[in-house]
């Protein structure tokens, strides 16, 4: 796309935003939504600044952010870690792949909280629960990922690389991992997103702090602001985050689709 | 002449097929050579680059390297392909060291050896540039400088010139009798371009489907042809291969 067609789709998107905020502005001043549902855009930056004052439930608005953060870095961290490997050598054996899909392929559709009471009771009550659920999330996303992107690589990188004198961990490390790094790439993109979905039911049981507790928290006393100011936050970060990764793929995977 | 590859009673069949797509094949590539193997699609060209460079594993019969049995693929075997196989995340220069590398040369050697091939290739201007940037004939000549860069016993090109235009075709085919008569280099070049197979082989085999593929080798009297000397005789000498083609 040149640069015309990017600044036209660009404005576009500012117009949409612009027109969800006259929206939203317009029904709040008419009072055509009750308050207690729908706050209006003024009571929502007074409510950021004082909650970035004074904090929340005693606890500075930025401690619930890193801690938010933390938990949900953590596990996409540790996922990554353990994924990209696993992945890679089960798409490459079939033994392996035939040992983890199906388990990874029984958990991948079960919904976080159905079994974040066991978790709990596996571990305990504190931060480990809560990064385990987030790790579980961000897992199967970056593994089946890794699956696809072995898969992917084409018959001729292997022949080549063979004919030219690799051996089969050179073939591993110097063609099968560059060649699958787009879709690992994709596969980090989408766990951070899984995993960044299911941060609020991890922080809904037994959590004094978070981002995600904050709503659940403000949800039980009908204080609409700060869940609002909760939801832009992580709203915010999430787009933020995707944006870095997306910044980090073009830099390391620069030849993708070219 | 000495023999760098033969072939003895190669057979080949696939699972879930009856016919062989090789039966007996018997052949001989000697040092120095360029043989040309030209056939219909599907007659089984491509399943013979592939047992000599061993991707594929005979039924029954061998193929045998200085008297040698090809056990798997091997990097005194240089294979260019099709649609190149250069690796999009590595530069011109590093493409043709790569082979070197997992052999562990020392960077020195590997440098040395980069320079010379692209100086051949006419692209060490390109060096530093990805192979996405180039051009389709100028990662064609990345592709083969990256298969010479193992000093090779044997080159084979497998229809590695069919998705390329007509002049970036002749511009690579100058370029392989080039390096062909500096190097004294061995190649197969499988094709199914006739005019291609008459330009640059000293030996053209025809693969023929019937009974299972068999070869007719053919002395070629048009080996690097001008396209300037093409005359009534070279017509019919083309036509009798094409007849014996289909």
């Amino acid at each position: 796309m040149n640069s015309k067609g990017k600044k036209k789709y660009w404005l576009i998107t500012v117009t949409t935003w612009l027109i969800l905020f006259v929206v939203w502005q317009i029904a709040t001043s008419f009072k055509m939504v009750p308050e207690i549902l729908l706050p209006s855009p003024e009571k929502v930056v007074s409510t950021f600044v004082k909650l970035s004052e004074y904090g929340y439930n005693g606890i500075p608005l930025w401690q619930h952010f890193l801690i938010t953060m933390a938990r949900l870095l953590s596990a996409v961290v540790l996922a990554i870690i353990t994924a990209i490997p696993l992945g890679l050598i089960s798409g490459r054996i079939k033994i392996v792949y035939s040992i983890f899909d199906s388990i990874i392929q029984f958990i991948r559709p079960i919904p976080p909280l159905a079994y974040y009471t066991i978790l709990i009771l596996w571990v305990g009550i504190g931060e480990t629960s809560k990064v385990v659920l987030l790790y579980l999330a961000a897992f199967a996303p970056i593994y089946l990922a890794c699956i696809s992107g072995v898969n992917r690589v084409k018959d001729d990188y292997i022949k080549s690389a063979e004919s030219l004198g690799a051996s089969s961990k050179q073939v591993f490390f110097h063609v099968i991992f560059p060649s699958a790094l787009p879709d690992i790439f994709t596969g980090i993109r989408t766990a951070v997103g899984m995993a960044y979905t299911t941060v609020v039911a991890a922080e809904m049981v037994a959590a004094t702090y978070g981002i995600g507790w904050m709503i659940i928290n403000a949800s039980k006393y009908l204080k609409s602001d700060v869940m609002f100011v909760g939801i832009i936050i992580l709203g915010i970060t999430g787009v933020v985050l995707d944006q870095i990764l997306k910044y980090v793929e073009r830099k390391i995977v620069f030849w993708s689709g070219r | 002449m000495e023999k760098i590859i033969e072939v003895k009673d190669l057979t080949v069949t696939y699972e879930n097929d009856d016919k062989p797509t090789l039966n007996s094949l018997n052949l001989d590539i000697t040092r120095g050579e360029i043989v040309t193997v030209i056939g219909k699609s599907g007659c089984g060209k491509s399943t013979l680059l592939n047992t000599i460079a061993g991707y594929i594993e005979p039924t029954t019969g061998e193929v045998l390297l200085n008297g040698k049995p090809v056990t798997g693929p091997n990097w005194k075997l240089g294979v260019v392909f099709q649609n190149n196989a250069l690796y999009p995340w590595l530069n011109v220069a590093d493409n043709i060291g790569f082979g070197l590398k997992m052999r562990h040369f020392d960077k020195d050697a590997i440098d040395e050896r980069v320079d010379t091939l692209l100086d051949q290739v006419q692209l060490t201007d390109k060096k530093k540039d990805y192979v996405f940037s180039l051009s389709g004939g100028m990662r064609q000549r990345v592709a083969i400088a990256r298969a010479l860069a193992n000093q090779p016993q044997l080159v084979m090109f497998d229809e590695s010139f069919g998705a390329l235009d007509e002049f970036t075709r002749n511009d690579i085919h100058d370029v392989i009798l080039d390096l062909w008569k500096s190097l004294h280099l061995t190649f197969f070049i499988i094709t199914h371009d006739i005019d291609e197979a008459i330009k640059l082989g000293n030996r053209i085999m025809i693969m023929t489907p019937d009974k299972g593929s068999q070869l007719r080798v053919v002395e070629n009297p048009y080996f690097n042809i001008n396209s300037a000397d093409i005359d009534s005789d070279y017509m019919k000498f083309k036509n009798d291969i094409l007849t014996q083609i289909v």
